[in-house]
């Protein structure tokens, strides 16, 4: 016989033992490998998703709410080869009336064959007054096929509306649309360029029909730029065909003949021309003259004033007059309206817009330095910039100027001047005073002149372009596909978080295993000495043993990594229905790498098989003469000193804790969860060392008095005190992790009002589809929106926030993102109401008022930043002091360097920056679409419904602040849901280890029970004293484990957002208790009705 | 009569079949106060059978058990635990001592379920004078693997006598003892039959031990027999 024959032969005689350990590995090893599976599956799910988002795009070139023609594509395809489809994308708000549905903040966009080429689907194509529909918003709006619906998209337009004197009409257009076809994930339905799983909302129409409804002519916004096959153009090639490709128009720059044909102008179309596009003007052509036309309130002097006049402000060499500073050069009209000459001073009134169309009226005086008549060719009616609604005006009275015109103002002579000179400036001041007195962030030159010889303007425009840079001229490359294939790889780790949500529940398992085998290995104890007696060494003994449990393991193994599939099937499954809170997308695909289930088998193998040769090892070390009389020695010895190194470990670990406890409190850590939760583990470590000593002690406890019940009850779990503990260890733990993740569900009953909590003490968030360019606490903007006369609004403020969008980085996105969408902010608001709760602090923050340092800009570029402290760590994966990269509007890199981490709040996804700071970097973003509503509790529901009616041209939807923070809290608490589901499973092991444990008493103290019975006990009262020694296991595990959860949550009693759920964790307790007592009860019930009595003969 | 056996059956079904197998058949046996009574007979013909019976531990197929003039064929299970606890004492051929429990907690095993205090005092007491008696009073602290067999099987014979019975039931007492031991403790068994007012029936082997008892049954094929002394 072999040694093979003999462990073979061992294997088949336990085989029930030996079926138990294969369970446990089983058991192990599959959820190692689910969890490795599950975060395999969700990279490679996400991976996928960026194909069906983008479709064969690679790169985009996206001008946000600049437009440029539709023939850059054309141009740009001649040079790449490739295909590029020009987009105009759009928000909108959809409407079925029919069934009175609607949604807002649609993706819609304006595409021609080309963008469906993308996603090789030529067969859909949107036709003149037809939509194509994404699935989702088919299903939200309740459309199919043949059905219409309204559709009202915010006009887009390249002059600013936040820029001075830039009226706010035709803000949305409204048409209606037959739905022609729905666009599933196979076909378009999914596009975005946001790196996120979930599915937009999308509306395709024609691009062609989409101008014309928008009237603009042969415009996009976007270009989309196919793989080419032979070749993946690179970033630069890009970048460098499309500056071979593009033109001054797409910059939204014109050059026109002034005057005589020797002088030619440049414009923008937005009104004030860009830095970055003035200074390429003026390194290229560096004779142009700037020029910078400004509507002022009113020329005055002394009682005298002409109201609402153009001023000029230009060079001395451009007016070819000599103008110093504080110098005015006026017409001989204004000259007459005034009663003004040479020497005298005037006083020019003006307009500065702030924040939210605020205007604040300043006023400069200037000295008249020369009166020419109004013949003089200065004097150029094309000085006066294209302002929508007052160039195309017939009369002053028509005037949509984006600021008050006081009409009562508007004399006889003044209209007679708009008709026969229209926008001629009355006067000029030197370009110096009129870039200082009328700066603004849009630009610093209204146009530019300069005379040029015959081809002068083509040349002009060469040289021009070869100094344009798209990016600092709104068209930004993007690489999309290949960020997008990146943020899905570097998507939330959910195979390591699945790994520490399970991590309960594999050691149980590997306890469980170890505690079965070291039973086995007890029970053969005998037959080891047997062996020894024979002449085989231990280490023969061991590597027999051991290679019996390895090829059980590794059966085990094989099974487990067989199970594991099957158990991510179910894992994904979860992910996909019940728990899509998590993930937000139903697009989840098992993704099975070879090299993975190698991974979890041999970590599956590994680690049992660890477990068990410690077990192994340990029993071992026992004299051969206590094996041969199989475990003589029941470990029922003790001394002083194992109690008092017991004691001592427990005590030095309860000191531990409590100092741990004691430093946080003192020293008033930001964030002190994860001291708290080492305290928790070490009140627990040291719970399970005192019971130690308890044990120890009761084995000790020989003294001449009557032992009591309860006396008998520790000197009975201490006879088998390794194993006591091991069930206690079990028991505590999942208790432990079960109470630790039940306490931190999310949730905020009654303290939605509190301003510290996640809500901020706000009652609303709102956002709109189209912007509110007014400040809605103001007289103005109340009187504008028709707030004014709303009683059921007294004493609701709004705080009206900034957005720069950008992909969403709040726990609702599963991709890594490096660019949140910014909000600009108050910080004093904030500040003021003590608003929010921050987690951590950058050392330069003043603790006080955090919210203020958002206001102080260290250096050029660089602006501080605040974000959720979950959106940094998890979805960011950066810390406070990190800074983030963005360009701003000028093309220019803007590093916003996080300063705070705000405990969750209605922010989460998007980094808080100072609105002012925010204004100067992207002077562009027209107006407000979200915003915080403070208001009285009791009005809340009339508040929300009025302003929904009152905006809902703007497509605004409100919801309660709390329901925000909730939807965020929903990620956290499925995740947690997860993590008790799985350590509910480890509990179960938990308690089938209890019941394990006491299945293996009973059956070595069958003669125990025998005696009880012989001395006359009742079986009520074996019943008692066994179930009651096994209620203690039961109790000391839960007991520990709960003081050490207490630990754990203490910080969380002390924040005022934290409502304990106690009836939930109550009911979890419940049955664990019901499900341990279960497992203690039945076996001794059915042991006791055995007739024990054969026992008592029987060695 | 302190107890009587009267015309006791016991027969196993045969697994798989429809035979049975007698073990005791129509046995019939009276036992007074302080009798001493040896039941001997081969290995497996239903000695312990009979006194497990006897004791309460097992039930007869037919016949009747009385126990101080009480039937107890149809008492429950706590009635019967009253009984064992109190009106008889038990010792098997091994010890039997809980390793968890020094020799007096072993003795004072029986008295755990009780609360009287009263009760408790006197039975500490005379647990104490009883250890003294087998000569274990300096080993009263000591746990059962700190003992010798006999001294093991000494306390046992304690344990079984703690609650004052009046018939002491031992299986094959001396068995796990060597010759010396085995005669320390049937003469002990006889000196405390008479010191304690206890009958005492004894199955065995040991034709030693047998022969220290007042009378002598042979148990074979099922029939009890007294053999004249």
């Amino acid at each position: 016989m072999s040694i093979f024959t003999l462990i073979l032969r061992n294997l088949k005689y336990y085989r029930k033992p030996y079926l138990a350990i294969l369970a446990g590995t089983v058991i192990s090893t599959a959820v190692l490998t689910g969890a490795l599976v599950v975060g395999d599956s969700v990279r490679y799910s996400l991976v996928q998703l960026t194909d069906v988002r983008l479709g064969q795009t690679r790169f985009a070139i996206e001008s946000g709410e600049r437009l440029f023609r539709q023939q850059l594509a054309n141009d740009l395809t001649k040079h790449t080869k490739s295909l590029v489809a020009p987009v105009l994308q759009l928000e909108g708000i959809a409407l079925n009336t029919d069934k009175n549905t609607q949604l807002n903040r649609l993706q819609v966009l304006g595409v021609d064959e080309r963008f469906v080429h993308l996603w090789n689907d030529t067969t859909r194509q949107p036709a003149q007054d037809e939509a194509i529909l994404s699935l989702n918003t088919a299903q939200k709006l309740n459309l199919h096929p043949g059905d219409e619906f309204l559709l009202k998209i915010h006009k887009p337009s390249n002059a600013s509306e936040n820029a001075p004197f830039v009226s706010e009409k035709e803000a949305v257009v409204a048409f209606r649309l037959k739905v022609s076809a729905i666009a599933d994930d196979r076909q378009s339905g999914r596009f975005s360029l946001k790196t996120n799983q979930s599915a937009p909302f999308n509306v395709f129409i024609s691009l062609e029909s989409m101008n014309k409804r928008l009237r603009l002519q042969g415009k996009a916004n976007l270009l989309l730029i196919a793989g080419n096959q032979n070749a993946v153009p690179d970033m630069y090639t890009v970048d460098s065909l499309l500056r071979l490709s593009w033109k001054a128009e797409d910059a939204g720059l014109g050059f026109k003949p002034s005057g005589d044909s020797n002088t030619i102008e440049i414009r923008s179309d937005r009104i004030f021309i860009p830095e970055n596009a003035a200074k390429a003007i003026r390194e290229s052509i560096p004779h142009a003259e700037p020029l910078l036309t400004y509507l002022v309130n009113s020329v005055s002097s002394g009682a005298k004033a002409t109201p609402y006049s153009f001023v000029t402000a230009a060079t001395a060499n451009w007016l070819g007059h000599p103008l110093s500073h504080k110098q005015i050069i006026v017409s001989d009209w204004l000259a007459a309206d005034l009663g003004v000459k040479p020497g005298d001073s005037l006083t020019l009134k003006y307009f500065k817009m702030g924040a939210l169309r605020t205007l604040t009226e300043d006023s400069a005086r200037f000295g008249i330095r020369m009166v020419l008549p109004i013949t003089d060719p200065i004097f150029d009616h094309t000085l006066m910039p294209d302002f929508p609604g007052m160039s195309d005006a017939g009369n002053c009275r028509e005037w949509e100027t984006g600021s008050p015109v006081k009409l009562d103002k508007i004399r006889d002579k003044d209209e007679q001047y708009w008709n026969r000179y229209r926008g001629t400036p009355k006067a000029f001041i030197t370009i110096a005073d009129g870039q200082k007195i009328w700066d603004n962030a849009f630009g610093q030159a209204t146009a530019f002149r300069f005379t040029a010889g015959k081809n002068g303007q083509s040349s002009a425009e060469t040289s021009l372009m070869s100094r344009l840079v798209p990016a600092e001229n709104g068209l930004l490359i993007k690489e999309v596909y290949s960020e997008g294939k990146s943020a899905a790889a570097n998507s939330t780790d959910f195979g390591g978080l699945f790994l520490s949500l399970s991590f309960f529940i594999i050691v149980a398992a590997l306890l469980l295993t170890a505690l079965l085998f070291s039973l086995h290995a007890q029970k053969r104890m005998a037959e080891t000495a047997i062996l020894a007696t024979l002449g085989f060494r231990k280490m023969e003994i061991i590597r027999i043993l051991f290679m019996e449990a390895s090829l059980v393991i590794l059966a085990g193994g094989l099974l487990g990594v067989i199970s594991g599939v099957f158990y991510t099937s179910l894992l994904l499954l979860g992910l996909n229905t019940l728990w899509q809170d998590a993930v937000r997308t139903s697009m989840l695909h098992m993704q099975l790498l070879p090299a993975t289930l190698v991974l979890g088998f041999a970590a599956g193998v590994i680690t049992a098989m660890i477990s068990l040769l410690f077990v192994l090892i340990r029993n071992l070390r026992q004299p051969l003469t206590a094996m041969v009389k199989n475990a003589a020695n029941p470990g029922f010895t003790s001394n002083r000193v194992s109690i008092n190194i017991s004691l001592a470990t427990g005590l030095l670990f309860l000191f531990m804790a409590l100092a741990i406890i004691t430093y946080s409190f003192l020293a008033r850590q930001a964030d002190p969860s994860e001291a708290f939760l080492s305290a928790g583990g070490m009140i627990l470590v040291s719970g399970m060392t005192f019971l130690n000593a308890l044990l120890f002690k009761a084995c000790e406890k020989s003294s001449i008095a009557f032992p009591g019940f309860y006396t008998m009850i520790l000197k009975n779990i201490a006879l088998n005190r390794r194993r006591t503990l091991t069930a206690v260890a079990l028991l505590a733990l999942g208790t432990f992790s079960v109470i630790i993740t039940g306490a931190n569900r999310k949730t905020f009953y009654g303290s939605e009002n509190s301003r510290s909590s996640g809500t901020g003490g706000f009652l609303f968030w709102a956002e709109s589809t189209v912007s509110l360019l007014y400040d809605l606490n103001s007289p103005e903007g109340k009187e504008k929106y028709g707030l004014s006369e709303e009683t059921s609004l007294e004493g609701t403020r709004f705080l009206q926030m900034l957005r720069l969008e950008g992909n969403d980085a709040s726990c609702l996105n599963l991709n890594q993102v490096s660019q949140p969408a910014l909000l600009g902010i108050d910080p004093v608001y904030f500040d003021r109401q003590q608003s929010f709760s921050f987690m951590k602090l950058d050392p330069a923050v003043n603790e006080k008022h955090p919210w203020l340092t958002l206001n102080t800009a260290s250096a050029m570029g660089v602006i501080p930043g605040i974000a959720d402290q979950t959106v940094i760590q998890w979805g960011l994966h950066r810390q406070v002091g990190d800074t983030l990269l963005y360009r701003d509007e000028s093309g220019k890199t803007l590093r916003v360097r996080l300063i705070a981490g705000l405990d969750n709040s209605v922010f989460q996804g998007n980094v808080l920056v100072s609105a002012a700071l925010f204004r100067q970097y992207f002077p562009s973003v027209s107006g407000s679409k979200v915003m915080l509503i403070d208001g009285q509790y009791a009005k809340r529901n009339e508040i929300s419904q009025k302003l929904e009616f009152l905006f809902q041209d703007y497509g605004m939807v409100v919801s309660p602040a709390s329901e925000r923070l909730a939807q965020f809290n929903s990620v956290e608490n499925t995740y947690l849901s997860v993590f008790m589901l799985l350590g509910g499973l480890g509990i179960l092991i938990g308690t089938v280890g209890l019941g394990i444990v006491l299945l293996r008493n009973l059956e070595e103290r069958k003669q125990e029970i025998a005696l009880y019975q012989a001395i006359g006990f009742e079986h009520s009262y074996i019943l008692k004293l066994i179930f009651t020694e096994n209620l203690f296991i039961l109790l000391s595990g839960i007991g520990t484990g709960l003081m050490a959860a207490f630990a754990g949550i203490l910080p969380s009693f002390f924040s005022p957002a934290f409502r304990f759920p106690a009836s939930f964790l109550l009911v979890i307790l419940i049955l664990i208790l019901l499900s341990g007592m279960a497992w203690i009860y039945f076996p001794v019930k059915s042991a006791l009705r055995k007739n024990l009595v054969e026992a008592l003969r029987k060695e | 009569m302190l107890a009587e056996l009267q015309q006791i059956s016991k027969y196993y079904e045969q697994p798989g079949s429809s035979s049975r197998n007698q073990v005791l058949q129509d046995i019939s046996l009276q036992i007074a106060d302080k009798d001493r009574i040896a039941i001997i007979g081969p290995s497996g013909c239903g000695k312990s059978t009979l006194l497990n019976i006897l004791g309460t531990l097992d039930s007869q197929s037919s016949g009747k058990v009385i126990l101080d003039g009480v039937p107890v064929d149809h008492m429950n299970e706590k009635h019967l635990a009253g009984i064992r606890n109190s009106f008889m004492g038990f010792v098997f051929q091994m010890h039997h001592l809980l390793p968890q429990l020094t020799l007096l907690d072993n003795v004072l095993l029986p008295l755990l379920p009780r609360k009287d205090r009263k009760i408790l005092f006197s039975a500490h007491k005379r647990a104490l004078k009883l250890i003294e008696r087998v000569g274990l009073t300096g080993q009263l602290k000591k746990y059962p693997f700190q003992l010798s067999v006999g001294e093991c099987q000494r306390t046992a014979v304690v344990r079984a006598l703690i609650n004052q019975p009046r018939l002491l039931l031992a299986d094959e007492p001396t068995g796990s003892l060597d010759a010396v031991s085995a005669n320390q403790l049937a003469t002990l068994l006889t000196e405390l039959n008479l010191e304690q007012n206890v009958a005492l029936v004894v199955v065995t082997h040991s034709m030693e031990l047998a022969g220290k008892m007042d009378k002598i049954y042979h148990l074979r094929e099922g029939k009890l027999a007294l053999i004249p002394k």
